[in-house]
């Protein structure tokens, strides 16, 4: 007898051992009244991540009841999750692919994001045309006396597949999935900023509002990456930066957060170191 | 008392039965699910009809039936011949028939337009059209996408192909990173394993007890050390240095991944190599002195095949870091899925396909790269099959 009820006992302990991770999942349903303190789980590109780390860390100073929950794990990924109602938000720095269109998400456009292409500060050349960018990132181009620069290979850097910059780059130069075999890919923007920063030879591409003076932004066609060149057009790499959320999904303190977001308040923010588009 | 002994040994007998239980479950679970998922693109197709995006519509007819307000896909019988599109665009109602014969080879020509909206179709990835139409206002386009079905993957042309185009060509061979990750395994381990067996011979049988001791504890500080330090170390200090040395346009390659991996295996080959070097019994050593042999001798033809067996589990543990590096590799390789032909070109790992592009991946993307992760399980089971059966030849006499 004695023995049944150990065993009992030992399938009991286990259980209990486990019901607090079981029980987790149960909590987040109870829908809060706007006067309780309340979470907004935000999650989606690396490129946008910066910039709603700015807008949560203002709009929280002002709602201190209000935390936001923001993780950088990719824009595919932000997309998977929103459309799955894992996260109330959705980040993703390109715009929706058409099977992702399907989701049937409401999407807002909160920035604009100009992507600059970079290379080492001692680097002469100081402009590249659209073709010579395609030329380089094709394989056509390999050395830099080619277009204007001190004779010496060209080491190309770029992003990784599925990536939003990636995407938004190779769509807008018009390579789409024909990089040059060779090329080095990183994930992420600060590998591909680390890399150009760490080679004389190196070319890749960053998000404006990730520049630093570690590398060089090069002008394309003559015109300068700036924000006041991608709201005039003449810039023409450019991408938006999109949050989705579905319709049943989102709560009234997500969707106040980004009426702040997209009110003069919140694109002021944005006016830091992207386009806003209002 | 004795009741009270037994009860709780009974307690912990069954407390350990269900821990081995779930621990078996979850992991039988898991596996499962790697597995499922990455059995998914060679069995079925992307999706069974085909789907229709309408955007900026408000009212669509699609084959007759009419949808309104819809904003997820709708679903097109897969035998259909033909398209019928009815929507109204600024103003005017337009009906867009559009052909679709299977039977072509290129899959971009299995769609046909009307002419005169040749210009306002595109063909933006493999098995996807769009029509995009100006709408009344600027930036308000109205577009239709058409989304085929992509068939089964061919498995061969996963194992075999040459070409990894995720994103818009949605090819998918992965053979240049399996051939990446034999070559800087391969390499490491050429590099990696004399040099930990010379050093551990040295700390085991040369040097004096206490400083072997210091030794030995530092070895074991670099075994524990995070694979990021040692990738961020190679990113800085190596890849720069190859590109000096080589005059290679980048130093992300090949030889800087065998040169981040070698180095990364040491500490584990040469701190399990010296213990079982230590466990060799003395009176082994005393025999052999006491014959005539030299200490050197004696560390070489006595003790080193005495304790090969431990040897060898230290070079498979080393082998699998090396194979299932990512991190260290993601930074210092280069990750170019291209055949290398030479050392300074820059690779692509198996791992670092996976861990690189998983939070990008999406649809068949990712499920391609659990795909990759089987692959790897399966490469590492050849690889431990292998070298047990090693071991077993290698250990007869003893």
């Amino acid at each position: 007898m004695k023995k049944y009820i150990a065993a009992a006992l030992a399938l009991a302990f286990l259980v209990f051992a486990a019901a607090p991770v079981l029980a987790n999942g149960e909590k987040e349903g109870t829908a809060a009244a706007p006067a309780q303190a309340y979470t907004i789980e935000v999650s989606g590109s690396t490129s946008v991540y910066p910039l709603m780390e700015k807008l949560a860390a203002a709009y929280t100073a002002a709602n201190p009841l209000i935390t936001i929950n923001a993780n950088g794990t990719g824009s595919s990924d932000g997309i998977k999750a929103a459309n799955e109602r894992t996260s109330e938000l959705g980040m993703s720095s390109r715009n929706l692919k058409p099977a992702e269109k399907g989701y049937g998400m409401t999407e807002v456009i909160i920035a604009v994001d100009a992507i600059a292409a970079v290379v080492h500060p001692s680097n002469p050349v100081a402009n590249l045309t659209l073709e010579q960018i395609k030329g380089i990132y094709t394989g056509a181009i390999t050395d830099w006396s080619q277009v204007g620069g001190k004779a010496g290979p060209i080491a190309v850097v770029s992003r990784e597949p599925g990536s939003g910059t990636r995407g938004a780059f190779e769509e807008i130069v018009g390579f789409q999935d024909k990089l040059v075999l060779g090329a080095a890919e990183f994930d992420g923007t600060g590998g591909v900023r680390a890399s150009v920063a760490g080679n004389p030879n190196a070319i890749g591409y960053i998000s404006l509002g990730s520049m630093t003076a570690e590398v060089k932004a090069v002008k394309v066609e003559g015109v300068e990456a700036t924000a006041a060149n991608v709201v005039n057009g003449s810039f023409k790499i450019a991408r938006p930066f999109v949050v989705m959320y579905h319709n049943d999904k989102i709560s009234p303190q997500g969707k106040a957060f980004l009426d702040w977001a997209m009110s003069a308040e919140g694109q002021a923010i944005v006016k830091t170191s992207w386009v806003p588009v209002k | 008392m004795k009741n009270t002994r037994l009860a709780t040994d009974t307690f912990f007998r069954y407390l350990i039965r269900f821990v081995s239980l779930f621990s078996v479950l979850a992991l039988a679970a898991m596996l499962l699910f790697v597995f499922v998922q990455g059995a998914e693109p060679f069995l079925t197709p992307t999706s069974d009809s085909i789907r229709l995006v309408a955007q900026n519509i408000p009212a669509i007819t699609v084959n007759g039936t009419e949808y309104v307000n819809h904003s997820t896909f709708i679903p097109v019988d897969l035998d259909s011949t033909e398209l019928r599109l009815e929507f109204v665009n600024r103003g005017q109602p337009l009906v867009i028939p559009v052909q679709i014969n299977n039977e072509v080879e290129k899959v971009e020509d299995r769609l046909s337009f009307p002419a005169e909206y040749a210009g306002a179709t595109t063909y933006p990835e493999a098995y996807t059209w769009m029509l995009k139409l100006p709408g009344t206002i600027v930036g308000l386009e109205q577009s239709v996408t058409i989304l085929f079905p992509e068939p089964p993957y061919n498995f061969f042309s996963f194992l075999g192909g040459q070409a990894w185009r995720p994103t818009h060509l949605k090819l998918y061979g992965i053979l240049t990173m399996i051939v990446a990750t034999i070559i800087s395994t391969f390499g490491a381990v050429l590099i990696g394993v004399p040099l930990a067996l010379l050093a551990a011979v040295l700390i085991g049988e040369f040097m004096p007890r206490r400083l072997a001791a210091i030794v030995r504890s530092g070895i074991d500080l670099l075994a524990g050390i995070p694979s990021v330090v040692y990738g961020f170390f190679g990113l800085m200090i190596i890849v720069p240095l190859v590109q000096r040395m080589f005059d290679a346009p980048s130093g992300s390659s090949l030889i800087s991944a065998i040169f981040i991996l070698s180095v990364m295996v040491l500490p584990t080959i040469v701190a399990i190599t010296i213990t079982s070097l230590q466990a060799v019994p003395r009176s082994w050593r005393e025999a052999s002195l006491a014959v005539g042999a030299s200490k050197m001798q004696t560390a070489w033809r006595v003790v080193f095949p005495a304790a090969r067996s431990g040897i060898l589990a230290g070079i498979i543990l080393g082998v699998s870091r090396a194979i299932g590096e990512t991190m260290a590799v993601i930074l210092v390789a280069g990750n170019s899925p291209q055949f290398p032909t030479a050392f300074t070109d820059s690779v692509r790992t198996l791992t670092a396909t996976i861990a690189l592009e998983m939070g990008y991946a999406q649809g068949r993307h990712s499920q391609m790269l659990f795909s990759v992760g089987i692959v790897l399980f399966i490469m590492i089971l050849i690889l431990n099959t292998i070298v047990l059966r090693l071991k077993k030849h290698l250990t007869k006499g003893l």
